[in-house]
């Protein structure tokens, strides 16, 4: 078997690598896939704790790929979704204690077990976005609707465009209050920026705070607005065609009756 | 919601419709980036078009400025827009 390793980048850190890696990991996972999230963030371990598995954690990256432990013994397994593990960061490390060559064998051994291999990039694009670049096949590039985050979208494009391909989008964090409003950037105008396919978008949506809280990832709970939208990107990945809802700003004039009657 | 937002909504009214700022900007930005075009080499590019349109015409060098735009429909597209302020000479011969 030889299983998918997709990497999850952005260039900008904060735009939502790692709740994108672990909630599309579950929702994989929940889909009969067998999945590996790899967090790739050495010395900024996070997805441990996103997954709320963090009590669990014995070995790390580090630990696996300089030989003080077998890559089977790192694997946290998930107590909700059996077909889901985590190899976790290493929190005292640097960037610099693991190489790309040393990521690629990893990834390659993982892919002859898993489906997926998920690997959650750093922010930046020195030796950890290197790394976790060499590890991947394809790549997820997120942003959220500001000017910063897509500038360095395009950057990270741009360098992922000479090794991986052309990668997809995710746009996380719209908020359609202010598309309406003409205040943010919508889904076309991000795609006129930056030119590549896009996965999905996910809605602004304080339920991932909540997740966050919990340690239990927004599409473990059916029914939140951001949960439905990486249920179905992990559906997209799957190869299924499911269309993306339109979050643009124009809105009709029956809608915007509604509104001025009801007020929302 | 606020009954003035309620009817700024209702006539399809936006707030400051900043976002057309932030494409805008993005675009200018990202063709640089892009096409490697630093500071640098712009101010260098400037100058040599500028000390090329003197060996021609008489035009004042003070405020002389280039803007590179990239197209909304192709993006193999550029437009540069250098518009010039003619010298004092060229005016007094034109009077
Ligand atoms: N769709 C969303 N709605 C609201 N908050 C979000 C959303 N996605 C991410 N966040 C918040 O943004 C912050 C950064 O997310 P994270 O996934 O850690 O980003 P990154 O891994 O890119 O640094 C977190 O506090 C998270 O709760
Ligand atoms: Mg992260």
């Amino acid at each position: 078997m030889s299983g998918r390793a997709i990497v999850v980048t952005s260039g900008k850190g904060g735009v939502g690598k790692t709740t994108a890696t672990a909630n599309i990991g579950l929702s994989l996972a929940s889909r009969d896939q067998k999945v590996v999230l790899i967090d790739g963030d050495i010395g900024l371990r996070n997805l441990d704790l996103i997954l709320g598995v963090e009590n669990r954690v014995v070995y790390n990256i580090v630990d696996v790929v300089s030989g003080r432990c077998q890559p089977r013994q790192a694997l946290v397994k998930d107590k909700r979704i059996s077909s889901l593990f985590l190899i976790p960061a290493s929190q005292i490390d640097q960037k610099e204690a693991i190489n790309a060559d040393q990521m690629r064998d990893l990834s390659t051994q993982l892919k002859e077990e898993f489906d997926f291999v998920l690997i959650d990039c750093p922010a930046g694009i020195e030796q950890g976005f290197r790394n976790a670049v060499a590890a991947a096949d394809e790549a997820i590039v997120v942003t959220t609707p500001d000017v910063s985050p897509v500038r360095d979208a395009d950057r990270v494009i741009g360098l992922l465009q000479s090794s991986l391909g052309e990668p997809q989008l995710i746009i996380n964090r719209m908020s359609m209050a202010m598309v309406k409003r003409g205040d943010m950037l919508d889904q076309q105008d991000v795609l006129d920026i930056l030119a590549i396919r896009l996965l999905g978008i996910v809605p602004e949506d304080e339920a991932v705070v909540i997740a966050g809280n919990k340690g239990a990832p927004v599409v473990l709970n059916g029914g939140s607005p951001s949960g439905d939208a990486y249920g179905r990107i992990a559906r997209r990945i799957l190869g299924e065609d499911v269309p993306i809802p339109e979050l643009n700003g124009h809105s009709s004039f029956a809608k915007r009756l509604g509104q001025f009657i009801f007020g929302r | 919601m606020t009954l003035t937002e309620r009817i700024q909504l209702f006539f399809g009214k936006s707030g400051s419709g900043s976002k057309d700022a932030a494409k805008n900007r993005l675009l200018l930005v990202l063709q640089d980036d892009r096409l490697g075009l630093t500071g640098e080499k712009k101010e260098a590019l400037r100058k040599d078009i500028l000390a090329a349109i003197r060996k021609h015409l008489d035009i004042d060098a003070e405020g002389f400025t280039m803007e590179f735009m990239s197209s909304a429909t192709d993006q193999k597209e550029m437009r540069v827009t250098a518009p010039v302020q003619l010298g004092r000479g060229a005016v007094n011969l034109s009077k």
